[in-house]
């Protein structure tokens, strides 16, 4: 497989310090689109999904040395794309706490008002229900949906046991399609 | 119990969405952000490993800086205050000479002899309001200060600090009859 060598070629001039910055700039190229992804499915707007993406590769930055090659490059950088959006989100809704709006109904509004997301009715009923799911729900739900990703590798990014996950999709997966056929 | 493996049979509305989704094409992203996002990056990286240095050189800068402002001040302001205290005490204080004093009226009640028979002590005492005291003084010390060249108020004011007895006021006053009226 060509891009595991490119991801072995990367670390390894990652490992050298005359390299490093060169290095760290062609991951940043390598996976910034598809982290974006990742994290914007999550947060939804655009200006968030920015700040968590700077915020992933900077701790990407800083832990770099400490990766240890027991997951893939992606799998590692996933997870910390996650758990940056996670605590994104969990920081905004603490923000709210007093607030009469829910953090939520933010997010949904921002879904029905179709700035920066080009989709039709149905696809906005779709994320919005996604939206209703709890936050670690709603990112195996994601991966696991969307980016068809094996219950083996949601299990290494999100930490969770494999038979934990399947139910987490399932009961989220239930939930969806009661409220996409209401 | 269902079995949850089997989750992609159980949820066919939504595998049958799938193929009329858009997926992540939904979100809307120019591409010239991402041109701009490792710019963004190293320029935060480079900012935070440059903050991460500056601590150490900042907290022995700003402590350095705290600790000779507090030592000058205690060497110029401290010597001065207290200079200033010192030389306002040392200040003579002016008197205003014009200042008029008035001086105190004084109503003595004479001393009503011709009721009064030697050896009567009570009735002398009573009339002075003098009362008595117990500790004895020495008997040289009053006619010490009997001898004494001084005034009247400078013998009284040092005897004032003398603790007199019955007898001592009887003797002064007889001899000060004696002396003076020549009743005797």
């Amino acid at each position: 497989m060509t891009k595991h060598i490119e991801d072995e070629e990367l670390l390894n001039m990652l490992a050298d310090s005359n390299s490093r910055q060169y290095a760290f700039s062609l991951l940043v190229n390598k996976y910034s689109k598809k982290l974006y992804l990742v994290i914007r499915r999550l947060v939804i707007t655009h200006d968030d999904t920015d700040d968590v993406l700077q915020n992933t590769w900077l701790q990407v930055h800083r832990f770099l040395e400490g990766y240890r090659q027991n997951s893939s490059l992606y799998t590692w950088l996933y997870r910390i794309a996650v758990n940056e959006s996670l605590a994104h989100l969990k920081k905004e809704k603490r923000k709210r706490i007093f607030s009469s709006k829910p953090f939520d109904e933010d997010l949904k509004n921002a879904i029905s008002s179709g700035v920066d997301i080009d989709a039709d009715v149905l696809e906005k009923k779709l994320q919005i229900a996604i939206i209703s799911l709890p936050e670690k729900q709603r990112a195996v739900f994601q991966m696991r949906y969307f980016d068809e990703m094996p219950f083996q590798q949601i299990s290494e990014i999100m930490g969770t046991s494999v038979g934990a996950l399947k139910a987490n999709y399932h009961y989220a997966a239930k939930k969806i399609e009661e409220y996409m056929l209401a | 119990m269902k079995n949850i493996d089997n989750h992609n049979e159980e949820n066919k509305y939504l595998e049958s969405l799938k193929s009329s989704l858009k997926g992540d094409q939904v979100f809307k992203v120019d591409d010239s952000y991402f041109n701009t996002l490792n710019e963004n990056i190293q320029s935060r990286i480079s900012y935070k490993s440059a903050r991460t240095k500056v601590p150490f050189k900042f907290i022995w800068m700003s402590g350095a800086a705290m600790a000779s402002v507090i030592a000058l001040v205690v060497i110029l302001w401290v010597p001065k205050t207290s200079q200033i205290k010192s030389s306002a005490l040392q200040q003579p204080v002016k008197i205003d000479k014009t200042m008029k004093v008035e001086k105190p009226e004084i109503e003595i009640s004479e001393v009503d002899t011709d009721d009064y028979k030697l050896g009567d002590e009570e009735y002398l005492l009573s009339e002075l309001n003098v009362k008595p005291k117990t500790k004895k003084i020495d008997k040289k010390e009053i006619n010490k200060l009997k001898t004494n060249e001084q005034s009247n108020v400078e013998v009284l004011s040092s005897i004032d600090e003398i603790e007199i007895t019955k007898d001592d006021v009887l003797d002064y006053f007889e001899e000060s009859l004696v002396q003076e009226e020549g009743i005797l």
